[in-house]
Protein backbone atom coordinates (compact mmCIF):
# COMPACT_ATOMS: atom_id res chain seq x y z
CA UNK A 1 0.00 0.00 0.00
CA UNK A 2 2.84 2.34 0.91
CA UNK A 3 4.48 2.11 -2.51
CA UNK A 4 1.20 2.01 -4.42
CA UNK A 5 -0.17 5.23 -2.91
CA UNK A 6 3.12 7.05 -3.36
CA UNK A 7 3.53 5.89 -6.96
CA UNK A 8 -0.03 6.92 -7.68
CA UNK A 9 0.56 10.39 -6.24
CA UNK A 10 3.51 10.83 -8.59
CA UNK A 11 1.82 9.55 -11.74
CA UNK A 12 -1.81 10.68 -11.62
CA UNK A 13 -3.24 13.18 -14.07
CA UNK A 14 -3.65 15.97 -11.50
CA UNK A 15 -0.24 15.64 -9.83
CA UNK A 16 0.65 19.23 -10.71
CA UNK A 17 -2.54 20.60 -9.14
CA UNK A 18 -1.38 20.45 -5.50
CA UNK A 19 -2.89 23.79 -4.43
CA UNK A 20 -6.40 23.27 -5.87
CA UNK A 21 -6.51 19.67 -4.64
CA UNK A 22 -5.55 20.75 -1.12
CA UNK A 23 -8.35 23.33 -1.24
CA UNK A 24 -10.79 20.76 -2.62
CA UNK A 25 -9.94 18.16 0.03
CA UNK A 26 -9.96 20.72 2.86
CA UNK A 27 -13.41 21.84 1.75
CA UNK A 28 -14.73 18.30 1.56
CA UNK A 29 -13.21 17.47 4.94
CA UNK A 30 -14.93 20.52 6.40
CA UNK A 31 -18.25 19.25 4.98
CA UNK A 32 -17.63 15.77 6.37
CA UNK A 33 -16.92 17.10 9.86
CA UNK A 34 -19.42 19.95 10.12
CA UNK A 35 -22.45 19.04 8.01
CA UNK A 36 -25.04 16.45 9.16
CA UNK A 37 -23.26 13.13 8.48
CA UNK A 38 -26.29 11.23 7.16
CA UNK A 39 -26.76 13.78 4.40
CA UNK A 40 -23.17 14.91 3.83
CA UNK A 41 -21.15 11.70 4.00
CA UNK A 42 -22.45 10.06 0.79
CA UNK A 43 -21.90 13.27 -1.19
CA UNK A 44 -18.44 13.84 0.27
CA UNK A 45 -17.37 10.25 -0.37
CA UNK A 46 -18.80 10.33 -3.90
CA UNK A 47 -17.10 13.66 -4.73
CA UNK A 48 -13.72 12.51 -3.36
CA UNK A 49 -13.92 9.12 -5.11
CA UNK A 50 -14.99 10.73 -8.41
CA UNK A 51 -12.17 13.27 -8.22
CA UNK A 52 -9.61 10.55 -7.56
CA UNK A 53 -10.83 7.83 -9.91
CA UNK A 54 -12.49 9.75 -12.74
CA UNK A 55 -10.60 13.03 -12.54
CA UNK A 56 -7.06 12.13 -11.55
CA UNK A 57 -7.30 8.60 -13.01
CA UNK A 58 -6.17 6.87 -9.84
CA UNK A 59 -6.70 3.14 -10.48
CA UNK A 60 -10.15 2.30 -9.07
CA UNK A 61 -8.96 -1.09 -7.80
CA UNK A 62 -6.18 0.51 -5.77
CA UNK A 63 -8.40 3.29 -4.41
CA UNK A 64 -11.27 1.09 -3.27
CA UNK A 65 -9.04 -1.76 -2.09
CA UNK A 66 -7.15 0.70 0.11
CA UNK A 67 -10.45 1.88 1.56
CA UNK A 68 -11.36 -1.67 2.57
CA UNK A 69 -8.90 -1.82 5.48
CA UNK A 70 -10.18 1.30 7.31
CA UNK A 71 -13.74 0.25 6.42
CA UNK A 72 -13.16 -3.01 8.31
CA UNK A 73 -11.89 -1.10 11.36
CA UNK A 74 -14.90 1.24 11.18
CA UNK A 75 -17.36 -1.64 11.01
CA UNK A 76 -15.90 -3.29 14.10
CA UNK A 77 -15.66 0.09 15.86
CA UNK A 78 -19.37 0.73 15.25
CA UNK A 79 -20.22 -2.38 17.28
CA UNK A 80 -18.51 -0.94 20.37
CA UNK A 81 -20.53 2.27 20.08
CA UNK A 82 -23.81 0.32 19.88
CA UNK A 83 -23.14 -1.34 23.22
CA UNK A 84 -23.96 0.37 26.50
CA UNK A 85 -22.43 -0.49 29.86
CA UNK A 86 -24.35 -0.22 33.13
CA UNK A 87 -21.64 0.05 35.77
CA UNK A 88 -24.05 -0.30 38.71
CA UNK A 89 -25.32 -3.70 37.61
CA UNK A 90 -22.24 -4.61 35.54
CA UNK A 91 -24.46 -5.28 32.54
CA UNK A 92 -23.94 -4.83 28.82
CA UNK A 93 -26.82 -3.98 26.55
CA UNK A 94 -27.81 -2.63 23.16
CA UNK A 95 -28.42 1.11 22.99
CA UNK A 96 -30.58 2.81 20.37
CA UNK A 97 -28.86 6.15 21.02
CA UNK A 98 -25.51 4.41 20.75
CA UNK A 99 -26.53 2.88 17.42
CA UNK A 100 -27.49 6.33 16.10
CA UNK A 101 -24.11 7.69 17.25
CA UNK A 102 -22.37 4.72 15.65
CA UNK A 103 -24.12 5.33 12.33
CA UNK A 104 -23.31 9.04 12.30
CA UNK A 105 -19.71 8.48 13.40
CA UNK A 106 -19.08 5.68 10.93
CA UNK A 107 -20.46 7.71 8.05
CA UNK A 108 -18.43 10.78 9.04
CA UNK A 109 -15.26 8.73 9.41
CA UNK A 110 -15.84 6.88 6.12
CA UNK A 111 -16.22 10.22 4.34
CA UNK A 112 -13.12 11.56 6.07
CA UNK A 113 -11.03 8.51 5.17
CA UNK A 114 -12.12 8.79 1.51
CA UNK A 115 -11.10 12.46 1.39
CA UNK A 116 -7.72 11.79 2.96
CA UNK A 117 -7.07 8.91 0.59
CA UNK A 118 -8.08 11.12 -2.34
CA UNK A 119 -5.53 13.72 -1.19
CA UNK A 120 -2.80 11.12 -0.59
CA UNK A 121 -3.33 9.51 -4.01
CA UNK A 122 -3.30 12.80 -5.93
CA UNK A 123 -0.85 15.18 -4.22
CA UNK A 124 2.80 14.02 -4.14
CA UNK A 125 4.66 14.37 -0.83
CA UNK A 126 7.02 17.06 -2.13
CA UNK A 127 4.02 19.18 -3.11
CA UNK A 128 2.21 19.00 0.22
CA UNK A 129 5.47 19.72 1.99
CA UNK A 130 5.83 22.79 -0.26
CA UNK A 131 2.30 23.81 0.81
CA UNK A 132 3.31 23.39 4.47
CA UNK A 133 6.36 25.59 3.77
CA UNK A 134 4.02 28.27 2.44
CA UNK A 135 1.94 27.88 5.61
CA UNK A 136 5.13 28.76 7.58
CA UNK A 137 5.61 25.40 9.27
CA UNK A 138 9.12 25.53 10.88
CA UNK A 139 11.89 24.62 8.42
CA UNK A 140 13.39 22.08 10.80
CA UNK A 141 10.12 20.09 10.77
CA UNK A 142 9.89 20.20 6.98
CA UNK A 143 13.49 19.06 6.72
CA UNK A 144 12.70 16.18 9.06
CA UNK A 145 9.62 15.30 6.98
CA UNK A 146 11.68 15.12 3.80
CA UNK A 147 14.43 13.07 5.40
CA UNK A 148 11.98 10.62 7.01
CA UNK A 149 10.20 10.33 3.65
CA UNK A 150 13.50 9.39 2.01
CA UNK A 151 14.19 6.65 4.53
CA UNK A 152 10.69 5.12 4.68
CA UNK A 153 10.76 3.16 1.48
CA UNK A 154 14.29 1.87 1.85
CA UNK A 155 13.62 0.68 5.39
CA UNK A 156 10.30 -0.85 4.44
CA UNK A 157 11.98 -2.84 1.65
CA UNK A 158 14.81 -3.85 4.03
CA UNK A 159 12.34 -5.02 6.66
CA UNK A 160 10.37 -7.09 4.16
CA UNK A 161 13.58 -8.66 2.87
CA UNK A 162 14.73 -9.51 6.41
CA UNK A 163 11.36 -11.05 7.29
CA UNK A 164 11.27 -13.03 4.03
CA UNK A 165 14.78 -14.38 4.63
CA UNK A 166 13.82 -15.42 8.16
CA UNK A 167 10.63 -17.01 6.90
CA UNK A 168 12.59 -18.98 4.28
CA UNK A 169 14.79 -20.35 7.07
CA UNK A 170 11.64 -21.44 9.02
CA UNK A 171 12.24 -18.61 11.45
CA UNK A 172 8.64 -18.50 12.66
CA UNK A 173 7.93 -22.18 13.27
CA UNK A 174 7.37 -21.81 17.02
CA UNK A 175 6.26 -18.85 19.12
CA UNK A 176 9.61 -18.72 20.95
CA UNK A 177 11.67 -18.74 17.75
CA UNK A 178 9.29 -16.27 16.14
CA UNK A 179 9.69 -13.85 19.05
CA UNK A 180 13.49 -14.10 18.95
CA UNK A 181 13.54 -13.60 15.19
CA UNK A 182 11.19 -10.62 15.37
CA UNK A 183 13.63 -9.02 17.81
CA UNK A 184 16.54 -9.86 15.49
CA UNK A 185 14.70 -8.36 12.54
CA UNK A 186 14.01 -5.15 14.45
CA UNK A 187 17.63 -4.94 15.69
CA UNK A 188 19.02 -5.53 12.20
CA UNK A 189 16.59 -3.00 10.79
CA UNK A 190 17.73 -0.45 13.34
CA UNK A 191 21.39 -1.00 12.44
CA UNK A 192 20.60 -0.83 8.73
CA UNK A 193 18.72 2.42 9.30
CA UNK A 194 21.84 3.84 10.97
CA UNK A 195 24.01 2.66 8.07
CA UNK A 196 21.59 4.18 5.56
CA UNK A 197 21.57 7.42 7.52
CA UNK A 198 25.39 7.53 7.45
CA UNK A 199 25.45 6.86 3.70
CA UNK A 200 22.75 9.44 3.05
CA UNK A 201 24.67 11.94 5.15
CA UNK A 202 27.86 11.39 3.12
CA UNK A 203 25.95 11.65 -0.15
CA UNK A 204 24.15 14.82 0.83
CA UNK A 205 27.29 16.38 2.31
CA UNK A 206 29.04 15.79 -1.03
CA UNK A 207 26.27 17.86 -2.65
CA UNK A 208 26.71 20.73 -0.20
CA UNK A 209 23.83 19.89 2.15
CA UNK A 210 23.79 22.02 5.29
CA UNK A 211 20.31 22.35 6.72
CA UNK A 212 17.84 22.58 3.87
CA UNK A 213 16.99 19.90 1.36
CA UNK A 214 15.71 21.53 -1.82
CA UNK A 215 13.27 19.33 -3.72
CA UNK A 216 12.23 20.21 -7.21
CA UNK A 217 8.51 19.86 -7.86
CA UNK A 218 7.00 19.92 -11.33
CA UNK A 219 5.72 23.40 -12.23
CA UNK A 220 2.16 23.88 -11.06
CA UNK A 221 -0.52 23.96 -13.75
CA UNK A 222 -3.12 25.38 -11.38
CA UNK A 223 -5.11 28.34 -12.68
CA UNK A 224 -7.78 30.59 -11.19
CA UNK A 225 -10.30 28.39 -12.94
CA UNK A 226 -9.08 25.20 -11.23
CA UNK A 227 -9.04 26.95 -7.83
CA UNK A 228 -12.60 28.13 -8.45
CA UNK A 229 -13.80 24.63 -9.34
CA UNK A 230 -11.94 23.21 -6.33
CA UNK A 231 -13.80 25.62 -4.05
CA UNK A 232 -17.15 25.30 -5.82
CA UNK A 233 -17.56 21.52 -5.52
CA UNK A 234 -17.29 21.40 -1.70
CA UNK A 235 -19.57 24.45 -1.50
CA UNK A 236 -22.20 22.60 -3.56
CA UNK A 237 -21.77 19.49 -1.43
CA UNK A 238 -22.25 21.61 1.71
CA UNK A 239 -25.41 23.23 0.33
CA UNK A 240 -26.84 19.86 -0.73
CA UNK A 241 -26.03 18.36 2.68
CA UNK A 242 -27.59 21.24 4.59
CA UNK A 243 -30.75 21.19 2.43
CA UNK A 244 -31.12 17.42 2.71
CA UNK A 245 -30.16 17.47 6.39
CA UNK A 246 -32.84 20.05 7.14
CA UNK A 247 -35.44 17.87 5.44
CA UNK A 248 -34.58 14.79 7.55
CA UNK B 1 -3.42 2.23 17.95
CA UNK B 2 -4.70 5.34 16.25
CA UNK B 3 -8.10 6.95 16.08
CA UNK B 4 -9.41 6.86 12.52
CA UNK B 5 -9.82 9.84 10.24
CA UNK B 6 -13.02 11.77 11.01
CA UNK B 7 -13.88 9.56 13.99
CA UNK B 8 -13.73 12.37 16.56
CA UNK B 9 -16.23 15.24 16.56
CA UNK B 10 -14.66 18.45 15.30
CA UNK B 11 -14.49 20.14 18.73
CA UNK B 12 -12.59 17.18 20.18
CA UNK B 13 -10.25 17.08 17.20
CA UNK B 14 -9.45 20.78 17.66
CA UNK B 15 -9.17 20.40 21.44
CA UNK B 16 -6.63 17.55 21.26
CA UNK B 17 -4.65 19.40 18.59
CA UNK B 18 -4.51 22.45 20.88
CA UNK B 19 -3.43 20.23 23.78
CA UNK B 20 -0.61 18.75 21.68
CA UNK B 21 0.70 22.06 20.34
CA UNK B 22 2.69 23.25 23.40
CA UNK B 23 4.52 19.92 23.55
CA UNK B 24 5.27 20.04 19.84
CA UNK B 25 6.51 23.64 20.03
CA UNK B 26 8.80 22.61 22.89
CA UNK B 27 9.90 19.56 20.90
CA UNK B 28 10.73 21.69 17.84
CA UNK B 29 12.80 24.00 20.04
CA UNK B 30 14.70 21.04 21.52
CA UNK B 31 15.17 19.61 18.03
CA UNK B 32 16.62 22.90 16.79
CA UNK B 33 18.96 23.06 19.81
CA UNK B 34 20.09 19.47 19.28
CA UNK B 35 20.75 20.04 15.57
CA UNK B 36 22.65 23.26 16.26
CA UNK B 37 24.93 21.41 18.70
CA UNK B 38 25.16 18.23 16.63
CA UNK B 39 24.16 18.70 12.95
CA UNK B 40 25.00 15.07 12.16
CA UNK B 41 22.16 13.93 14.42
CA UNK B 42 19.68 15.16 11.79
CA UNK B 43 19.94 12.03 9.68
CA UNK B 44 20.00 9.72 12.69
CA UNK B 45 16.78 11.26 13.96
CA UNK B 46 15.27 10.90 10.49
CA UNK B 47 16.38 7.26 10.42
CA UNK B 48 14.76 6.84 13.83
CA UNK B 49 11.55 8.23 12.36
CA UNK B 50 11.69 5.79 9.44
CA UNK B 51 12.39 2.94 11.84
CA UNK B 52 9.40 3.89 14.02
CA UNK B 53 7.20 4.10 10.93
CA UNK B 54 8.13 0.64 9.69
CA UNK B 55 7.78 -0.85 13.18
CA UNK B 56 4.41 0.74 13.83
CA UNK B 57 3.05 -0.22 10.44
CA UNK B 58 2.50 -3.76 11.72
CA UNK B 59 -1.24 -3.47 12.37
CA UNK B 60 -3.72 -5.61 14.27
CA UNK B 61 -7.43 -4.81 14.10
CA UNK B 62 -9.15 -3.71 17.27
CA UNK B 63 -12.81 -3.20 18.03
CA UNK B 64 -12.99 0.51 18.78
CA UNK B 65 -12.65 2.26 15.43
CA UNK B 66 -8.95 1.92 15.87
CA UNK B 67 -6.20 -0.65 15.47
CA UNK B 68 -3.22 -1.85 17.46
CA UNK B 69 0.49 -2.16 16.68
CA UNK B 70 3.87 -1.80 18.40
CA UNK B 71 4.51 1.95 18.68
CA UNK B 72 8.31 1.98 18.91
CA UNK B 73 7.91 5.16 20.95
CA UNK B 74 9.51 3.72 24.10
CA UNK B 75 12.59 2.70 22.12
CA UNK B 76 12.79 6.04 20.32
CA UNK B 77 12.28 8.04 23.50
CA UNK B 78 15.14 6.28 25.24
CA UNK B 79 17.34 7.13 22.23
CA UNK B 80 16.34 10.70 21.46
CA UNK B 81 14.46 11.99 24.53
CA UNK B 82 10.74 12.70 24.84
CA UNK B 83 10.67 16.23 23.42
CA UNK B 84 12.36 15.31 20.12
CA UNK B 85 10.47 12.01 19.95
CA UNK B 86 7.16 13.88 20.20
CA UNK B 87 8.02 15.71 16.95
CA UNK B 88 9.33 12.53 15.31
CA UNK B 89 6.19 10.69 16.44
CA UNK B 90 3.99 13.40 14.93
CA UNK B 91 5.89 13.15 11.62
CA UNK B 92 5.49 9.36 11.66
CA UNK B 93 1.75 9.69 12.37
CA UNK B 94 1.40 12.11 9.46
CA UNK B 95 3.02 9.64 7.05
CA UNK B 96 0.93 6.79 8.43
CA UNK B 97 -2.24 8.79 7.83
CA UNK B 98 -1.29 9.62 4.24
CA UNK B 99 0.63 6.58 3.03
CA UNK B 100 -1.08 3.79 4.98
CA UNK B 101 -4.62 5.18 5.49
CA UNK B 102 -3.91 4.55 9.16
CA UNK B 103 -4.93 7.22 11.69
CA UNK B 104 -5.93 10.53 10.14
CA UNK B 105 -5.22 14.19 9.54
CA UNK B 106 -8.12 15.50 11.63
CA UNK B 107 -7.23 13.08 14.42
CA UNK B 108 -3.49 13.79 14.17
CA UNK B 109 -3.57 15.97 17.30
CA UNK B 110 -5.38 13.32 19.35
CA UNK B 111 -3.14 10.49 18.12
CA UNK B 112 -0.04 12.62 18.63
CA UNK B 113 -1.13 13.37 22.20
CA UNK B 114 -1.77 9.73 23.09
CA UNK B 115 1.17 8.07 21.32
CA UNK B 116 3.96 10.60 20.89
CA UNK B 117 3.36 12.82 23.94
CA UNK B 118 1.70 10.74 26.68
CA UNK B 119 3.48 7.56 25.53
CA UNK B 120 6.83 9.29 25.05
CA UNK B 121 6.90 11.27 28.29
CA UNK B 122 5.70 8.28 30.33
CA UNK B 123 8.44 6.10 28.80
CA UNK B 124 11.01 8.77 29.66
CA UNK B 125 9.67 9.12 33.24
CA UNK B 126 9.86 5.34 33.76
CA UNK B 127 13.34 5.17 32.22
CA UNK B 128 14.61 7.96 34.51
CA UNK B 129 12.81 6.59 37.56
CA UNK B 130 14.19 3.11 36.93
CA UNK B 131 17.69 4.60 36.75
CA UNK B 132 17.13 6.60 39.92
CA UNK B 133 16.01 3.60 41.99
CA UNK B 134 18.70 1.42 40.37
CA UNK B 135 16.40 -1.13 38.76
CA UNK B 136 18.20 -3.54 36.42
CA UNK B 137 18.49 -1.71 33.05
CA UNK B 138 16.79 -4.55 31.16
CA UNK B 139 13.78 -4.37 33.48
CA UNK B 140 13.70 -0.58 33.17
CA UNK B 141 13.65 -0.79 29.37
CA UNK B 142 10.92 -3.44 29.51
CA UNK B 143 8.80 -1.28 31.82
CA UNK B 144 9.41 1.89 29.77
CA UNK B 145 8.36 0.22 26.50
CA UNK B 146 5.44 -1.80 27.90
CA UNK B 147 3.99 0.85 30.19
CA UNK B 148 4.29 3.60 27.59
CA UNK B 149 2.24 1.36 25.30
CA UNK B 150 -0.35 0.94 28.05
CA UNK B 151 -0.41 4.69 28.73
CA UNK B 152 -1.04 5.27 25.01
CA UNK B 153 -3.91 2.80 25.11
CA UNK B 154 -5.41 4.34 28.27
CA UNK B 155 -5.23 7.87 26.84
CA UNK B 156 -6.82 6.74 23.55
CA UNK B 157 -9.61 5.07 25.53
CA UNK B 158 -10.22 8.27 27.50
CA UNK B 159 -10.21 10.30 24.26
CA UNK B 160 -12.83 8.00 22.76
CA UNK B 161 -14.85 7.96 26.00
CA UNK B 162 -14.93 11.77 26.16
CA UNK B 163 -16.10 11.88 22.54
CA UNK B 164 -18.64 9.09 22.94
CA UNK B 165 -19.95 8.97 26.53
CA UNK B 166 -22.10 5.96 27.30
CA UNK B 167 -25.85 6.79 27.11
CA UNK B 168 -26.38 5.12 30.50
CA UNK B 169 -23.12 5.31 32.45
CA UNK B 170 -21.56 8.45 30.95
CA UNK B 171 -17.83 8.99 30.43
CA UNK B 172 -16.80 6.62 33.25
CA UNK B 173 -18.70 3.65 31.82
CA UNK B 174 -17.51 4.50 28.34
CA UNK B 175 -13.89 4.60 29.52
CA UNK B 176 -14.29 1.18 31.13
CA UNK B 177 -15.91 -0.12 27.93
CA UNK B 178 -13.12 1.13 25.66
CA UNK B 179 -10.39 0.03 28.07
CA UNK B 180 -12.01 -3.41 28.13
CA UNK B 181 -12.21 -3.87 24.40
CA UNK B 182 -8.73 -2.47 23.78
CA UNK B 183 -7.24 -4.64 26.51
CA UNK B 184 -7.83 -7.78 24.43
CA UNK B 185 -5.21 -6.71 21.91
CA UNK B 186 -3.26 -4.02 23.73
CA UNK B 187 -2.18 -5.70 26.97
CA UNK B 188 -0.52 -8.69 25.23
CA UNK B 189 0.92 -6.29 22.69
CA UNK B 190 2.41 -4.05 25.39
CA UNK B 191 4.07 -7.05 27.05
CA UNK B 192 5.32 -8.25 23.65
CA UNK B 193 6.70 -4.81 22.81
CA UNK B 194 8.44 -4.62 26.19
CA UNK B 195 10.08 -8.02 25.68
CA UNK B 196 10.92 -7.21 22.07
CA UNK B 197 12.58 -3.94 23.09
CA UNK B 198 14.73 -5.72 25.68
CA UNK B 199 15.76 -8.36 23.12
CA UNK B 200 16.56 -5.65 20.58
CA UNK B 201 18.66 -3.76 23.14
CA UNK B 202 20.51 -6.97 24.07
CA UNK B 203 21.26 -7.70 20.42
CA UNK B 204 22.37 -4.15 19.77
CA UNK B 205 24.55 -4.19 22.85
CA UNK B 206 26.21 -7.48 21.96
CA UNK B 207 26.67 -6.82 18.22
CA UNK B 208 26.81 -3.04 17.87
CA UNK B 209 27.46 -1.64 21.32
CA UNK B 210 29.99 0.93 20.12
CA UNK B 211 27.78 2.24 17.33
CA UNK B 212 24.74 2.64 19.54
CA UNK B 213 26.64 4.09 22.49
CA UNK B 214 28.19 6.58 20.06
CA UNK B 215 24.97 8.50 19.63
CA UNK B 216 22.95 7.38 22.61
CA UNK B 217 25.27 7.19 25.61
CA UNK B 218 22.30 6.47 27.88
CA UNK B 219 22.09 3.04 26.32
CA UNK B 220 25.66 1.99 27.01
CA UNK B 221 25.27 -1.33 28.79
CA UNK B 222 21.57 -0.68 29.09
CA UNK B 223 19.85 -4.00 28.48
CA UNK B 224 21.13 -6.89 30.52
Amino acid sequence: MLHAIDACAHTNRWRTQGGPMALFCAGLMGCALLAPPLAAAPFVAAAASAAAVLGARVPAALFFRTLLVPAGFLATGALALCVTLDLEHARLGFSGAGAATALATTLRAAAGVTVTLCFACIVPTAQWIALLRRARVPAVVLDLLLLVYRTLFVLDAEFLAIRRAQDNRLGFRTARVAGRNAARAVAVLFLRSLQRAARLERGLAARGYVDRLPVLTPPSTATRHTYAVAALVPALVAVAAVVLGAGQ
Amino acid sequence: MHIMEGYLPVTHAIGWTAASLPFLVWGVKKLKDRLRDDPEARLLIAAGGGFTFVLSALKLPSVTGSCSHPTGIGFGTVLFGPAIMSVVGCVVLLFQALLLAHGGLTTLGANCFSMAIAGGYSAWAIWRLGGAVRLPPGLTIFLAAALSDLVTYCVTSVQLALAFPDPVGGVAASTVKFLGVFAVTQVPLAISEGLLTVLVMNLLRSHAGEIVAGFAPALKGAAR
